[in-house]
C-alpha cells in the first residue's frame, strides 16, 4: 500500500486513473473490469500510465500494434468460405468441403475444428443440416467436435485452480455428451481419424487413465500416424496438468518428433508446458529443448513450406527462439507471420495480441532496423 | 513368591502415591489461578502507585497500559471465583413421576462412589453429563445436576445407558485416588468460565486468551492424569453393567449422534416453514436409523470434531480397555431398551426434543409424516416453479405451465432462465453455451411445475422416503417418465407433446407464482 504515497509511483498512477475512469462511467472498478474483454482492460491501463519509451515495430517492417489480428483462423480460404457460409446459415458449402476433404486428414481436421468451433456458438446451420440430413457422417463429425468446444467453452480455459465448482460440474456434464456424439461419429464413418481426435481431447477432459487413452491413441494412430493435431492434442493429455508429467510429456514428444521433422514443434510446445507450470524458465537452457527447436527451424527451412500448419510452426518457433536467447533469429519469422497472432503460444494468453506484440518487440530490439 | 510381593506392593503405593500427588498438584494448579490474578493485580496497582510517588506524569503515562490490565484481571478473578452455574435446560424429570429411572440412577451412583444427582433433565441433544454448580474454581461443590438425552434414550438399551450415566458419575467421585473428583469439578468450573466469555468484546477477549492460555498450559501438564481418570471412569462404568455392555455403549454412541444430527437437520425442519412439526419425532427417527442401517451406501457426516479440553481416550483404545476388563455386571438391569426405564415414555421424549427447538416451535401443528412429505413437496415444488412463472412474467407473459409450454416449443428457452450469470463468464460464452446454462437452470424448475400441477390433478404425490428425504411419485402409468419428457421439452428442438399429453387433465392455466 506504501506506493499510494509516492507521487511518481507507475502504479499509483495506473489505481487512481482506473478509479476516475470507473466514476466517469458510473461503475467500480470491479464492474469496469467486467464490463469488457481483457484485452481492452489491459489496453486501457496501459493508457493510463506514462508511456515508456519503446520501439515501434514499423521500423522493422512490422505492421503495428492496432493491425494484429488475434482470433485463430484456418489459413485455408475454402475453410473460411464454408465457415462463413455456416453463419450465415448455410450448411451445404461445409457438407461439400468435408466430403471433398475426405482422405486429406490435416486439411479435414482443421475444417472440422473451424465448424465445431463455430457450432459451439451458433447451431442453427447444424440443426438444418440434421433436419436435411440426419445420418450423414460428416455432421456427425463435426456435431462432436461442436459439443467439446462448448465443453471446454462451459468450463472456461483457467487452470483447475481458477475453476469454480459450478465450471467444472457443467463440463463433465456436457463431455459425455461429447462423447457419444463421437463415438456415433467412430460408427458412421469407420476409416475417419477426426472423431478420434476429438476423442483424444475428450479423453483429457475426462481424465481417462493411461490404458483406456492409449487404446484411443493407437485408434486414431492407426488411421493417420503422422497426425500433426491429433499429436498436439494428446501432448496435452501428457501434460502434468492434464494426466502425465514433464517426463512422460517430453517422452511423447521427442519420439514424436524422431517420427517425421513434421511433428518436430511438440518439442517446443512441452518445453512451454513445463516452462509455464513450474515457473520456471530453465527447461529452455536444456540441450534437448534447444536441439528441438533447431530441428523446428531446419523444418520450417526445408519441408514445412508449404504446410497447412506453417503459421502454428512460425509462431512456436519465433517465441521459442525468444526463450532460448535468441531472438534476432525470430524477427524474419515475425515478418512473415505480419498480422496474424493466432497460432503459437499467445493463443492460450488472456491479451494474445499483447503477448505476440511483446515478443516481437523483444526480437526487434536484438536487431538493428533495417535502413540503418 | 513371597520377595516379590513386598516389591510389588510397594511399586503399587508409590505408584498410587504419586497418583495422589498428581492429582493434588492438578488440583492445585487450577485452584491457585485466583491467587496468582490477585497477587498480579496486587503488583500493578503497587507498581503504579511507585510511579505516582515518584512521578505524577510518567504515572499518567503508564496507567493507560496498568489500569486496563488491572480491570482485565480484576474481572477475570472475579469470573473464576464467583459461581458457576450451568442453567437447566430440558424437561426436568421429577422422582415420584420416574421412580425406576431415580432408583437405577441412585444405585449407579453407589458403585461409582459418589452421591447421586439432585435433579435429572432430559435434554434434546444426543449426550449425557453430570454437572455441578461450584464455586471457587470448582472447590466447593453445590447441586449436581444430570442430564440425559433423549436420542441416546431413544436409540440404546437400558444396559448401555446405565454405562453412560455411571461414567459421568463416576468422574464426580473418587475411585481413582484421592481428590479426582475435586480436580475434575475444578477443570469442568474452569472450561464453563472460558465458555461463558463473550469473545465479540474486546475486554472479554483478552480475559479469555489468558485464561485459554492458563488451561492450556494446565491440560497439557496433566494429560496423563486426565487420561487415567477417563479410564477409571470407564471401568466404574463397566463394573456397574459389565464390560459387554459398556463397550457396547462406547460403539453406540457416535452413531447415535451423527444420525440425531442428519435428523434434527434435515427432516425435523421439513414443514417447519409452513408452520408443521412432525407428531411422531421419536418414531420417525427409529425409521430414519432402521433405514440408514439397511442402505451401506448412505452417506453419513464425518464424525463431530473434540473440544479443544476434550480428555477422552481414542474410541478403539476405550472400547479395547473396557473388554479387556471382564467383569461381571454389579447392577441387576432388566434386559430391553432404554425407553423402558421410564414410564409413559413417548410424551416426555417427545416434551424433551422441543425443549431444544426455538420457542416458536410450540406453535407449530403437529402431523404425521406423510401429511409433512405432502407439505413439504407442495411447498418446494412450489417455489422452484415460482421462478418460471417470474420469468414469464418478465416476458410479458401470464405465469401458467401454458405459456411456459409454448414458450419452449417457440424456442425461447434461454429467456426463461432467470439466474444471474457472472459477467465475466457471460462473456466468454456463445449463445449455445448460454441456451446449455438456461436448460441446466430450468429443468428442475419445469419438474417442479409439472409436479406441482400433477399433485393437484391427483395424478402423483409425494412421499417420505427414509433415509432420504422427499421424492415424487408420479401414478402409473407415468410413473419414472416425468424426467424424460422434462428433457424432450428442454432439448435443442423442444419436444412438449409428452408433457402436454401428461398434463391433459391437469390445470395448465394455474398461476405459478400465487402462493
Amino acid at each position: 500500500m506504501l506506493y499510494l504515497l509516492n507521487p511518481f509511483s507507475r502504479r499509483r498512477k495506473a489505481v487512481m486513473g482506473l478509479r476516475a475512469e470507473a466514476r466517469k462511467r458510473g461503475l467500480t472498478v470491479d464492474e469496469l473490469r467486467d464490463s469488457m474483454p481483457a484485452e481492452e482492460f489491459a489496453d486501457l491501463v496501459e493508457g493510463l500510465l506514462p508511456r515508456p519509451a519503446g520501439p515501434d515495430p514499423t521500423a522493422w517492417g512490422l505492421p503495428p500494434r492496432s493491425a494484429l489480428v488475434a482470433t485463430p483462423s484456418s489459413g485455408v480460404p475454402a475453410i473460411e468460405a464454408a465457415v462463413a457460409a455456416a453463419g450465415g446459415g448455410d450448411w451445404q458449402p461445409a457438407a461439400d468441403l468435408l466430403a471433398r476433404s475426405y482422405g486429406e486428414w490435416d486439411l479435414r481436421a482443421l475444417a472440422v475444428i473451424a465448424l465445431g468451433r463455430l457450432g459451439a456458438d451458433d447451431d442453427r446451420w447444424l440443426a438444418a443440416w440434421r433436419a436435411a440430413a440426419p445420418d450423414d457422417g460428416h455432421l456427425a463429425v463435426v456435431e462432436a467436435e461442436a459439443l467439446t468446444v462448448l465443453a471446454w467453452q462451459l468450463r472456461g480455459a483457467a487452470r483447475a485452480n481458477q475453476t469454480s465448482a459450478a465450471q467444472f460440474t457443467d463440463f463433465r456434464r456436457m463431455l459425455p455428451q461429447a462423447e457419444a456424439a463421437a463415438r456415433r461419429a467412430v460408427r458412421l464413418v469407420p476409416d475417419d481419424p477426426t472423431p478420434w481426435l476429438t476423442l483424444v481431447a475428450i479423453a483429457t477432459g475426462l481424465g481417462y487413465d493411461h490404458a483406456a487413452f492409449a487404446e484411443i491413441w493407437a485408434e486414431l494412430t492407426d488411421r493417420a500416424p503422422l497426425h500433426r493435431l491429433g499429436h498436439e492434442s494428446a501432448l496435452q493429455y501428457w501434460c502434468k496438468k492434464w494426466r502425465g508429467s514433464h517426463e512422460e510429456m517430453f517422452g511423447f514428444a521427442e519420439r514424436a518428433a524422431a517420427l517425421a521433422p513434421s511433428l518436430a514443434v511438440l518439442v517446443v510446445q512441452a518445453a512451454w508446458e513445463q516452462a509455464l507450470y513450474d515457473d520456471d524458465p530453465a527447461v529452455w537452457r536444456t540441450p534437448g529443448v534447444q536441439d528441438g527447436v533447431d530441428r523446428l527451424l531446419d523444418w520450417l527451412a526445408a519441408g514445412g513450406a508449404q504446410s497447412l500448419h506453417r503459421r502454428s510452426d512460425l509462431g512456436w518457433a519465433a517465441a521459442a527462439l525468444v526463450r532460448v536467447d535468441r531472438p534476432a533469429e525470430a524477427l524474419p519469422l515475425f515478418r512473415e507471420l505480419g498480422t496474424y497472432a493466432g497460432s503459437g503460444p499467445w493463443r492460450y494468453s488472456a491479451t494474445p495480441a499483447r503477448m505476440f506484440d511483446s515478443y516481437r518487440l523483444s526480437a526487434c530490439r536484438a536487431s538493428p532496423p533495417p535502413g540503418r | 513368591m513371597a520377595a516379590a510381593r513386598p516389591v510389588a506392593v510397594g511399586a503399587a503405593t508409590r505408584r498410587l502415591t504419586g497418583l495422589w500427588v498428581g492429582t493434588a498438584l492438578q488440583l492445585a494448579l487450577l485452584a491457585s489461578l485466583p491467587a496468582a490474578l490477585v497477587l498480579m493485580a496486587g503488583g500493578l496497582v503497587t507498581a503504579e502507585v511507585l510511579f505516582a510517588m515518584d512521578a505524577v506524569g510518567v504515572a499518567l503515562r503508564w496507567a493507560i497500559v496498568i489500569v486496563p490490565a488491572t480491570l482485565v484481571l480484576v474481572e477475570g478473578l472475579r469470573r473464576l471465583v464467583s459461581r458457576v452455574d450451568d442453567s437447566a435446560v430440558g424437561v426436568p424429570l421429577a422422582e415420584p413421576d420416574q421412580p425406576r429411572l431415580w432408583a437405577l440412577v441412585g444405585r449407579l451412583a453407589e458403585v461409582a462412589a459418589t452421591r447421586p444427582p439432585d435433579e435429572i433433565y432430559l435434554t434434546a441433544d444426543a449426550n449425557a453429563s453430570v454437572l455441578e454448580e461450584t464455586r471457587l474454581v470448582g472447590l466447593i461443590g453445590g447441586r449436581r445436576r444430570m442430564f440425559v438425552g433423549a436420542p441416546l434414550v431413544a436409540g440404546l438399551s437400558g444396559a448401555e445407558l446405565a454405562a453412560v450415566l455411571t461414567h459421568e458419575l463416576a468422574h464426580f467421585g473418587n475411585r481413582d485416588t484421592r481428590l479426582s473428583g475435586q480436580a475434575y469439578r475444578s477443570r469442568r468450573a474452569f472450561v464453563g468460565t472460558v465458555s461463558a466469555l463473550d469473545r465479540t468484546d474486546l475486554f472479554e477477549r483478552m480475559l479469555a486468551a489468558l485464561l485459554t492460555g492458563y488451561l492450556k498450559v494446565c491440560t497439557r501438564a496433566s494429560a496423563g492424569l486426565s487420561r487415567r481418570q477417563e479410564r477409571s471412569a470407564d471401568e466404574a462404568a463397566a463394573g456397574a453393567v459389565g464390560s459387554v455392555a459398556a463397550a457396547a455403549a462406547l460403539r453406540a454412541i457416535p452413531p447415535i449422534q451423527q444420525t440425531w444430527r442428519l435428523f434434527t437437520d434435515h427432516h425435523l425442519a421439513l414443514g417447519w416453514d409452513e408452520g408443521y412439526l412432525p407428531a411422531d419425532v421419536m418414531g420417525g427417527y427409529a425409521e430414519f436409523r432402521a433405514a440408514l442401517d439397511a442402505d451401506p451406501d448412505a452417506a453419513r457426516p464425518p464424525a463431530a470434531a473434540a473440544t479443544p479440553y476434550d480428555t477422552h481416550p481414542p474410541l478403539p483404545a476405550r472400547v479395547a480397555a473396557v473388554e479387556a476388563l471382564h467383569t461381571a455386571a454389579a447392577v441387576d438391569l432388566a434386559a430391553g431398551p432404554a425407553v423402558d426405564l421410564l414410564d409413559a415414555p413417548a410424551p416426555v421424549l417427545d416434551a424433551a426434543v422441543l425443549s431444544g427447538l426455538v420457542p416458536e416451535a410450540r406453535g407449530k401443528a403437529r402431523v404425521d409424516w406423510t401429511t409433512l412429505a405432502t407439505v413439504c413437496g407442495r411447498a418446494a415444488a412450489r417455489s422452484a416453479a415460482a421462478e418460471l412463472g417470474t420469468a414469464a412474467r418478465a416476458l410479458g407473459r401470464e405465469p401458467t405451465l401454458r405459456t411456459l409450454l409454448a414458450a419452449l416449443d417457440a424456442g425461447r428457452l434461454a429467456d426463461l432462465s432467470s439466474s444471474g450469470l457472472d459477467p465475466r463468464r457471460a462473456r466468454t460464452l456463445g449463445a449455445r453455451a448460454r441456451r446449455e446454462l438456461a436448460r441446466q437452470a430450468v429443468r428442475p424448475a419445469l419438474a417442479a411445475a409439472v409436479q406441482s400441477a400433477l399433485a393437484e390433478a391427483g395424478f402423483g404425490r409425494w412421499e417420505l422416503v427414509w433415509p432420504s428425504a422427499l421424492r415424487f411419485a408420479a401414478a402409473e402409468p407415468h410413473a419414472g417418465t416425468v424426467a424424460d419428457l422434462v428433457d424432450a421439452a428442454l432439448g435443442d428442438v423442444a419436444d412438449t407433446s409428452g408433457l402436454r399429453r401428461l398434463l391433459s387433465d391437469a390445470d395448465l392455466d394455474r398461476n405459478l407464482t400465487a402462493t
